[in-house]
């Protein structure tokens, strides 16, 4: 029995002693590797729901859009936004979520995201000599000609396949026009006069500094397979997040500080154990989210706070089980091992119905009841190693010592 | 006599009729709500926008917008069915209906407003705009998800306890969900997606809540000696009733400090919860078990008939 206490014992506070140096890293020193992923409704950025559409020359299959995903995560990510996220809304799905956080201009988020950007490089009878897969490079540059001085351009350098074709292609049209379309729109038609042999070359079509730098990162993320249409969108102001988080965390102290206070003035002695087994169960609770980067949203919090009304509830069944067990008339020390045993059974059982219940959740269901279901989860699973390991343990403990050994108003 | 000595004696199972009329007098009230909100607005709940689709702009600007001023911007951009509201100071937020979305133009809206009243607040500014498919999609999927974890709750607590046990949860869950529904109804609280996560939160909360209890039946009923079920019933329900208060009563408070410090963004959130808290514990209490107790009266009165 001694030794048992013991394991669980030591169990409960190595568990809490790292959880508690994670919690520090990523709350109190600002470890940005630690740093707890806070939803997009709490840290503001923009959202961004995309469909994909069947056009005629391109129909939205499962591949295209897997394609699309990774162009357009490669153009976010261009953008320099950190943690700048694409993915597909579900395995079948059309939809494509793009989240920016921090960022706050939604309209040039869309232009940089939704834009096909189908470079093409045609002749005269419309053969397509070079297309934009055969970038290697392109950036903004500023024209350095007499005539057009200072004009925003766009200078790009082609892959081996299409130096070749392009080279090629210039040679046999040398006198003729080779136009250059963006998204089926004329660029520009210049005539060749050269054979152009190195792949690199400039493109000037009357941008803007910014259009041009656009384009060439778009150039550079390659073409979009697929049409895709921006069917929502949000944005949520950096500042109004950071409040809403600053007061919930300060709500969120009050009323675990409320919940103790309730516990030790229901259940005294046991209150206090209980007190301790939540400061831990919060302490793990915590640190399971920032190791598992589990995103912290409005729901999640509902998840959270549901998971802590059943860590308080199991303590409640456990207590409440052990002064039936002294009703009984039995000893302190045989009413805690009845009550922690019969009571365990309980939670047990309607943890688990809970938590088969968010499996399914998780399973079927889309961001939001994810986001639900694996804060609860959590939360369940936590609750169940703390009403089990911690408060067991904590009671056995200050019991041996004859605290409470045989004067029963200490157990409430 | 002490309270708890005193909730022991209490003959909860006795009055069945009485919370079942009180459950009822509360649901139909919802359920009036709901059809007096069909014909004055066209629909039972007041559906936010992240389910019927539109656009919402939020921000604050150097000096406070005028209301009907802002409206007139609004309509001078095309959108005259609109809500406006101050926000805060100087802030204010605009509601545009779904049908009459155009993203595109948020921005020059914005514009007119900084004309007018000065240049909007670093970090305040908030445009949402989600088409009407999304929210349908959303309750759609909810919806499937909810349906299947709850199907295989019943299935998991018939294996665990017995089928009655199952039945009789759902039963309280349906109360629940009814109850809260109607609240929502009858304040007339704007539904968007945190909302899914408060109701999910509620099912959950009313199935624990009522499996603790079940369990309690179940333990009693191994030892059963002669006792009648109704008594065997009555004993479990207050001798767990101290523990559902407790357990209800802190997750309440906790829900409850949340409502008061969490500013808008939660309010609607967290009203809902504390509804379903309420809702969940009574349900458990005096709906789920009393019922089971009807059930099991009538399957045992069956069974002694056919005895006979």
């Amino acid at each position: 029995m001694r030794s048992k206490v013991t394991t669980s014992l030591i169990l409960v506070i190595v568990v809490a002693v790292v959880a508690g140096v994670i919690n520090y890293q990523g709350l109190i020193a600002k470890n940005a590797k630690l740093a707890p992923k806070l939803g997009l409704d709490l840290r503001g950025g923009v959202r961004i729901v995309l469909e994909a559409q069947d056009t005629e020359s391109a129909k939205a299959t499962n591949e295209a859009i897997d394609a699309a995903v990774s162009v357009i995560d490669k153009r976010v990510n261009a953008l320099g936004v950190s943690e700048a996220i694409a993915v597909r809304e579900g395995a079948n799905s059309k939809r494509i979520i793009v989240e920016l956080p921090g960022w706050e201009d939604p309209e040039r988020a869309k232009q940089l995201i939704g834009k096909t950007a189908l470079l093409e490089f045609k002749t005269d009878d419309g053969k397509v000599v070079v297309s934009g897969s055969n970038l290697k490079n392109a950036q903004l540059v500023f024209s350095q000609e007499q005539d057009s001085l200072g004009e925003p351009q766009i200078s790009f350098e082609l892959d081996a396949a299409g130096t070749s074709a392009f080279a090629t292609a210039t040679q046999a049209n040398i006198g003729k026009v080779i136009t250059i379309y963006l998204d089926s729109q004329i660029l520009m038609s210049p005539t060749v006069e050269v054979a152009i042999t190195d792949g690199k070359g400039v493109i000037s079509g009357g941008f803007t500094a910014e259009q041009a730098s656009n384009y060439a990162l778009l150039l550079k993320s390659g073409a979009l397979p697929v049409k895709l249409t921006a069917i929502s969108e949000q944005v949520v102001g950096p500042s109004l997040g950071a409040a809403f988080v600053r007061r919930s965390a300060w709500a969120a102290v009050i009323a675990f500080a409320l919940v103790v206070l309730y516990m030790l003035f229901m259940y005294r002695y046991l209150g206090l154990v209980s007190g301790i087994s939540l400061l831990v169960y919060v302490d793990i609770l915590m640190a399971a989210y920032i190791v598992l980067r589990a995103t912290l949203s409005l729901p999640a919090i509902g998840g959270a706070i549901l998971s802590l009304g059943m860590a308080v509830d199991a303590n409640c069944i456990i207590f409440e089980r052990i002064r039936e067990e002294l009703g009984l008339k039995k000893t302190v020390k045989g009413a805690i091992g009845a009550g922690f045993s019969r009571a365990f059974r309980t939670v047990f059982d309607s943890n688990l119905t809970v938590l088969v219940g968010t499996a399914f959740l998780f399973y079927f269901g889309s961001g939001t009841v994810r986001g639900f279901a694996v804060t609860l989860a959590l939360g369940v699973l936590t609750s169940m190693f703390t009403a089990v390991f911690a408060s067991h343990s904590l009671v056995d403990l200050l019991l041996t010592p004859g605290i409470a050994r045989n004067s029963r108003k200490f157990l409430g | 006599m002490t309270f708890r000595e005193k909730i022991l004696s209490w003959d909860i199972v006795g009055k069945t009729r009485t919370w079942f009329t009180a459950s009822t007098i509360v649901i139909a009230i919802g359920l009036i709500a709901m059809i007096v909100n069909v014909f004055s607005f066209g629909s039972p709940l007041k559906f936010g926008i992240d389910f019927i689709g539109g656009t919402v702009i939020n921000a604050s600007f150097e000096k406070a917008p005028d209301e009907a001023v802002v409206r007139g911007i609004l309509s001078a951009n095309g959108y005259s069915n609109v809500t406006v509201q101050r926000a805060g100071e100087k802030g204010i937020t605009m509601k545009v209906e779904a049908t009459e979305i155009d993203p595109a133009v948020s921005g020059k809206i914005i514009d007119d407003i900084v004309a007018k009243y000065g240049a909007v607040d670093v970090g305040t500014k908030e445009i949402t705009s989600i088409a009407p498919v999304i929210g349908r999609d959303l309750l759609r999927r909810s919806a499937l998800a909810l349906g299947l974890a709850l199907l295989f709750t019943l299935l998991y607590i018939t294996i665990r306890f017995k089928f009655s046990f199952g039945l009789a949860t759902i039963a309280g869950l349906m109360h629940d969900v009814l109850v809260t529904l109607g609240i929502l109804a009858i304040f007339r609280i704007p539904l968007n997606s945190p909302f899914v996560g408060a109701f999910l939160a509620i099912i959950t909360y009313s199935v624990q809540d009522s499996v603790v209890l079940l369990d309690r039946v179940r333990e009693k009923l191994r030892y059963r000696g002669k006792e009648p079920f109704d008594k065997l019933a009555n004993a479990a329900i207050t001798e767990t009733w101290m523990r559902s208060f407790n357990a209800s009563f802190t997750t309440f408070l906790a829900v409850m400090v949340l409502f008061l410090m969490g500013g808008s963004p939660i309010r609607d959130f967290s009203t809902t919860l504390l509804v379903g808290i309420i809702a969940g514990t009574y349900s458990s209490l005096y709906v789920v078990v009393p019922l089971l107790v009807l059930w099991v009266q009538g399957t045992e009165k069956k069974a002694a008939l056919q005895k006979a």
